[in-house]
């Protein structure tokens, strides 16, 4: 009997596509228990405290649904949420538009070096921690004292408030946001760019096609997959937006910049209302995942895959 | 097994997990936090002197500070040399974040043996029920005597609560104003005077204040944060809290009025630089702001700088004379099982070796009386005999067990009215809503 099992099993193992599959398997078994120890577990476990009343040194209290109550009548909330939305609008359209139209200009023929100088220095930025970025760029706001000021006074143009006013501290904050990280989106589309074939350009140019019709004939719809690649990563990042804002302006003048994630913070880890938090960490997620979605099922009407 | 209170009933974590449609993993994790209560405190009996132990500090402050500690610890390890201290150390933004750090660490199952704090965290530690009262190690240590008797008893009140004392002050810091004496000497302005008013600063501001662009000299800095702002309301005799720290004041006429007060000096008087993000340290050492207000903290940045010409004063006064100020304390972590080793190095944490090393250094204030009068601590600047002298007529900053709401209650609208975008009295009734019922939920 003990010799048929063990035939059975080497026989199992013996099984080309079984042996793969047990690799396989193998391979993956790190990422599987990080990710639900990591991802999954802190997502089960945020649900479960969002039903209760917590902070953090006192058992939790089951409250229920209290804490999503709640949600419909912060008005900080709805603010935090807005705040939020207008960056992700903003920052992701700017950082993907500027991003490939910097990319369109450094992918066409020009020397070598200046290619590598012009990639270089777009991308320069994206490799400068935001902490350091953002004091530089604090230090440029300043209204009495910033060198962008002392330019527009030049220009006989009065002082702009670029952090301490409602109106401009969400510009200001895109714009050092952009400046940071378009350069990345850049990258990922000159590797898209340099990945189309030039027989599709040659043989539009026996057709006589202008430089518009060839990119908006050839370039963007072979670009799609990149676009979208780059849409979905520049739309989850801002959605999370925190730590440029908090160095920046913590938020101010009063929530005039505050993004959601930096108000889960505060609730979380400044007043210890961690059931709160909870709760409102899981409308993020929530929100996060439907656009995501939301991308994907739009995305088969657009994005062309060769 | 921790339980979960669900109304009047009680139901076990497990229980609380499975009703939450929580899965197995989501269970691992949330039993991965921290137990609910510490334990109490373990024996007082020091270990044989052959019995290695770890010390656990919390701690705070600048590398300065980091040095002086570091001696202390060398200090008191050549009478217990089987002791090893890991000082865990955090450079200070704000009392706040510090004070969260604490909480959210010990929460994590890392509790430490002392906690070095200031006023501002001092109820949340106590009010966490992080702590042990010190009245019964102090009242069997006669040398204790020494130290509570060195000490202003306006710096150990503060400490006390619900009349048990449970940190020992180090050091302080009240609010004065800071002066350009060279600036005022170009100027021919004489120095302010320690009775001057509103009106007299305001009218000094303004003399002060030339140029335009980027050669811009202001009169005033505003010390934009939270204790830095408290001296406009205490000198118009009136305070963020009830005098018992359970209730706001902040829609109170007198405060409104000082808020309007620091308002205009940026939006009409045009005295003082935008607020947010300006460095008003920098400002006033390279000759940009003539006058600004701050704690003993900033001299010795000053004078590493080579900048020296300056002196202080009291803060101006609407009504009173007076201005704010802050305490560091060191307490014993309820979990500590070395109870009698940490009184002891809270002694020498204490002791007038270390604080003397922490005058020269100059960094804050000293708690003990015959530190902070002695020769060395006011050699400079001329006028520092009024960091001490103007004790007995400061009041500490409020500091109830959210003080962290009530910061970030008060600067978040601080920021909406320095901005425009709320008058001084919609911002501060508005605020007064928020803090009233922040501090009914602390009840």
């Amino acid at each position: 009997m003990a010799q048929i099992q063990k035939t059975a099993s080497a026989g199992w193992l013996r099984k080309e596509s079984q042996r793969e599959a047990l690799a396989g398997y193998l391979f993956i078994l790190p990422t599987f228990i990080g990710y639900t120890a990591l991802v999954i577990g802190p997502i089960l476990a945020a649900i479960g405290y969002s039903l209760t009343s917590y902070d953090i040194l006192s058992p939790p209290e089951f409250v229920g649904l209290q804490n999503y109550r709640d949600l419909l009548t912060d008005p900080r909330l709805h603010k935090v949420y807005l705040n939020t939305i207008y960056f992700t609008v903003v920052a992701v359209s700017l950082n993907v538009g500027i991003g490939l139209l910097l990319a369109v200009l450094i992918n066409r023929n020009m020397p070598a070096f200046l290619k590598y100088i012009f990639r270089t220095a777009y991308f320069f930025p994206v490799l400068v921690a935001l902490t350091y970025c953002s004091i530089i760029w604090q230090y440029l706001y300043q209204k009495d004292t910033g060198i962008i000021n002392y330019y527009l006074g030049l220009l006989h143009v009065e002082p702009i408030a670029w952090l301490s006013s409602p109106a401009w501290v969400m510009p200001s904050i895109i714009a050092m946001d952009v400046w940071k990280n378009t350069g990345f989106a850049m990258l990922v589309f000159l590797a898209g760019l340099q990945g189309i074939s030039q027989d599709y350009y040659e043989a539009a140019s026996l057709d006589v096609a202008n430089r518009g019709q060839l990119f908006r004939y050839i370039t963007l719809p072979l670009i799609t997959p990149t676009l979208f690649f780059n849409m979905i990563i520049y739309m989850i990042g801002a959605l999370q937006v925190f730590d440029s804002i908090v160095v920046l302006t913590q938020g101010g003048p009063g929530d005039a910049s505050r993004s959601l994630v930096m108000y889960i913070y505060e609730n979380a880890f400044q007043l210890f209302h961690m059931g709160y938090a909870s709760a409102t960490a899981i409308t993020l997620f929530i929100v996060i995942m439907l656009l995501t979605l939301v991308q994907f099922r739009v995305g088969q009407s657009w994005v062309h895959y060769e | 097994m921790t339980k979960l209170a669900v109304g009047n009933s009680k139901i076990s974590r497990r229980e609380m997990l499975r009703l939450s449609a929580l899965t197995t993993a989501g269970a691992v994790l949330v039993a991965c936090a921290p137990a609910a209560a510490p334990a109490a405190g373990g024996g007082a009996a020091a270990p044989a002197a052959d019995t290695a132990v770890t010390l656990t500090i919390f701690d705070f402050g600048g590398d300065a500070d980091k040095k002086i500690y570091a001696d202390a610890h060398a200090r008191f390890k050549e009478k217990h040399a089987n002791v090893t201290i890991n000082d865990n150390f955090t450079p200070v933004s704000t009392w706040s974040e510090y004070s969260n750090k604490i909480v959210t660490q010990v929460a994590g199952g890392q509790s430490p043996d002392l906690i070095n704090i200031a006023i501002e965290g001092a109820r949340l530690l106590q009010s966490k029920n992080l702590l042990i009262p010190l009245d019964d190690i102090m009242a069997g240590d006669a040398s204790s005597k020494e130290l509570t008797d060195d000490v202003h008893p306006a710096l150990s009140a503060p400490f006390k609560i619900d009349g048990k004392t449970w940190y020992i002050p180090h050091s302080w810091n009240n609010m004065v104003i800071y002066y350009n004496t060279k600036m005022f000497a170009d100027k021919k302005i004489d120095p302010p005077k320690a009775d001057w008013s509103w009106d007299d600063f305001l009218e000094t501001a303004k003399k002060l204040t030339s140029g335009d662009g980027d050669k811009k000299v202001f009169g005033f800095g505003i010390p934009y944060f939270n204790f830095g702002l408290t001296p406009w309301l205490l000198t118009n005799s009136t305070y963020q809290l009830s005098e018992d720290w359970t209730k706001s004041n902040l829609n109170d006429p007198k405060v409104i009025e000082a808020v309007q007060f620091v308002h205009d000096l940026v939006h009409v008087h045009g005295v003082s630089p935008a607020v947010e993000g300006t460095d008003t340290s920098n400002l006033f050492s390279s000759g940009r702001l003539a006058m600004s207000g701050w704690g003993h903290w900033p001299i010795q940045g000053f004078v590493a700088n080579n900048f020296k010409d300056f002196d202080v004063v009291y803060w101006p006064r609407k009504t009173a004379a007076t201005s704010v100020f802050g305490v560091g304390g060191w307490g014993l972590a309820k979990e500590t099982k070395q109870q009698t080793l940490g009184w002891e190095l809270i002694k020498e944490l204490t002791s007038k070796t270390t604080i003397q090393a922490s005058a020269a250094a100059g960094v804050a204030i000293p708690a003990r009386r015959s530190v902070a009068e002695s020769k060395e601590f006011l050699e400079f600047p001329t006028n520092s005999k009024i960091f001490y002298e103007s004790l007995n007529d400061t009041k500490p900053v409020a500091s109830p067990a959210n003080f962290n709401e009530l910061e970030t209650i008060v600067m978040r609208h601080m920021g909406e009215i320095m901005s425009g975008a709320a008058t001084p009295e919609v911002g501060m009734n508005a605020a007064h809503d928020e803090l009233a019922a922040a501090l009914a939920k602390l009840k």
